[in-house]
């Protein structure tokens, strides 16, 4: 049912009356320079967002800004994490939006996807636990174990969003090549134009 | 303009550069090292924009300028020699394309500016210490942003490229200053933004790129007045609150953008 559509997002919606005529879709993906801009955009709002993010994680772990507490970060450059992840997100259904069923087809953005989802449990665990103690270790240079933690996680998850974000770009593992059934079977092959196909697994 | 154009008899040099150790090593693990460089320049890029940000008022506000230079300066230096060794790695690996390519050479001229901004420039205007050759690095650093720009300018396909650099510059303005003149700022900028969109999509035909590109000029030329406009009256008012001096802020200003261009330059390489 996602797949049907998402090949009607790309294929039909906003299509003209003409067999040629492009959906909005393909016509984003086909135009000259505004795809090179959003993944620009993209790129640097990344560079905003995950160089910001980067020193809050590292004042989490004891690392930069000691001196500084941590709530006093947080008001101050939580609005700039979450302006640039805004501008993310934005420029992120946009290129998702151009190429649906490449994504949907790539097992780097379903890990991409993944690690997201992992981000956000890791920013629930630090509102719902860690928040709630934080008057005792908001100005200590060194902040308790769990604390530290949590900011490595951060640190950890959204470099992994970065490294499976870049990493769609690369055919290595693309539907129709011939893979593992565990990939084929991740990237639900089966379903895509062209195809799941097996490696040959020598016997003896 | 291409380092081809500048130095053509490199074109030897350059093509046996791939054949060198680690050059084919890392041309085999290409996608890893990219990511490296991606994260080394996002780590010099986060950690100086903080800097840059709290010269123009934003950010770490209630704590002295120093302060936010001292904590993250090791950040700035372990990105900056990530970056440059990513760099060049990755540059050696790909040299023959980037050779032949306007936006690396744009990209290569802003990180040399931005590793001068970054270094010679940032640190003693953060440190309120101003040495007798810092006006001389900033006037290197900020030619060479130029220079930059200028490349992109006159690169063609690359061209468009130059909308990063001013969204962002616009982008910091907007964050930077205050009140109501924030909501006029943001309109102006949104109402530049809509009649470029229907200049180009509505009023010229596709095939009408002469006009298509001489309404992007006019309304880019215009949308950087406006923000120049905003920047300088915003910059009055710091001032006149004993903030950070006129020459901070250009300083701060053009080290977030001297990076911008860096990483504009770098994706474009993909496309021109």
């Amino acid at each position: 049912m996602l797949r049907s559509f998402l090949v009607w997002l790309q294929t039909s919606l906003g299509k003209g009356p003409g067999e040629f005529d492009p959906s909005w879709s393909e016509a984003l993906l086909g135009s000259l320079n505004f795809w090179g801009l959003l993944e620009g955009t993209h790129l640097i709002s990344l560079m905003l967002f995950a160089g910001v993010m980067l020193v809050i994680d590292l004042r989490l772990m004891g690392v930069a800004l000691k001196t500084i507490p941590n709530s006093m970060i947080t008001r101050r450059l939580l609005p700039l994490v979450l302006g640039g992840f805004a501008m993310m997100v934005i420029t992120g259904t946009a290129l998702f939006f151009a190429k649906p069923l490449v994504y949907y087809h790539n097992i780097w953005f379903r890990l991409k996807l993944a690690f997201l989802v992992l981000a956000g449990l890791n920013i629930l665990w630090f509102h719902l636990v860690l928040h709630r103690t934080q008057d005792q270790w908001d100005a200590q240079e060194r902040p308790p174990t769990a604390v530290r933690l949590s900011g490595l996680a951060s640190l950890t998850v959204w470099l992994l969003v970065i490294i499976m974000g870049r990493f769609i770009a690369y055919n290595w593992y693309e539907c129709g090549k011939p893979q593992s059934a565990f990939i084929n079977q991740v990237q639900a092959c089966a379903t895509s134009e062209q195809g799941a196909l097996a490696i040959e697994v020598a016997r003896p | 303009m291409t380092l081809s154009d500048l130095f053509p008899t490199l074109q030897p040099f350059v093509a046996h550069l791939v054949k060198v150790w680690p050059a084919y090593d890392i041309k085999a693990n290409f996608a890893i090292w990219e990511v490296f460089h991606i994260v080394s320049v996002l780590t010099l890029g986060g950690a100086s924009a903080l800097v840059s940000l709290r010269i123009l008022g934003v950010g770490l506000v209630e704590r002295p300028i120093e302060e936010t230079y001292r904590g993250v300066s090791r950040l700035i230096a372990i990105g900056l020699v990530a970056t440059t060794i990513s760099g060049l790695l990755i540059g050696m690996a790909n040299a023959e394309r980037l050779y032949s390519s306007a936006a690396f050479l744009a990209k290569f001229i802003a990180l040399i500016g931005g590793i001068v901004m970054s270094f010679k420039v940032l640190a003693p205007v953060a440190l309120n210490a101003p040495r007798s050759d810092t006006r001389l690095w900033a006037g290197l650093g900020l030619g060479l942003w130029a220079l930059s720009v200028l490349v992109m300018a006159s690169g063609g396909l690359v061209t468009p490229g130059l909308l990063h650099v001013l969204s962002a510059g616009s982008l910091i303005v907007l964050v930077a200053v205050q009140g109501r003149a924030r909501w006029l700022y943001g309109a102006g900028c949104l109402v530049i933004l809509a009649a470029m969109s229907v200049a180009t999509n509505l009023i010229f035909k596709p095939e009408d790129m002469a006009s298509i590109d001489m309404a992007n000029i006019v309304l880019s030329g215009l949308w950087f007045v406006w923000v120049l406009a905003f920047a300088v009256i915003r910059g009055r008012a710091i001032i006149k609150d004993e903030g950070p001096t006129a020459f901070a802020q250009t300083i701060a200003y053009s080290q977030i953008l001297v990076w911008v261009t860096a990483a504009a330059g770098g994706r474009w390489i993909a496309f021109a």
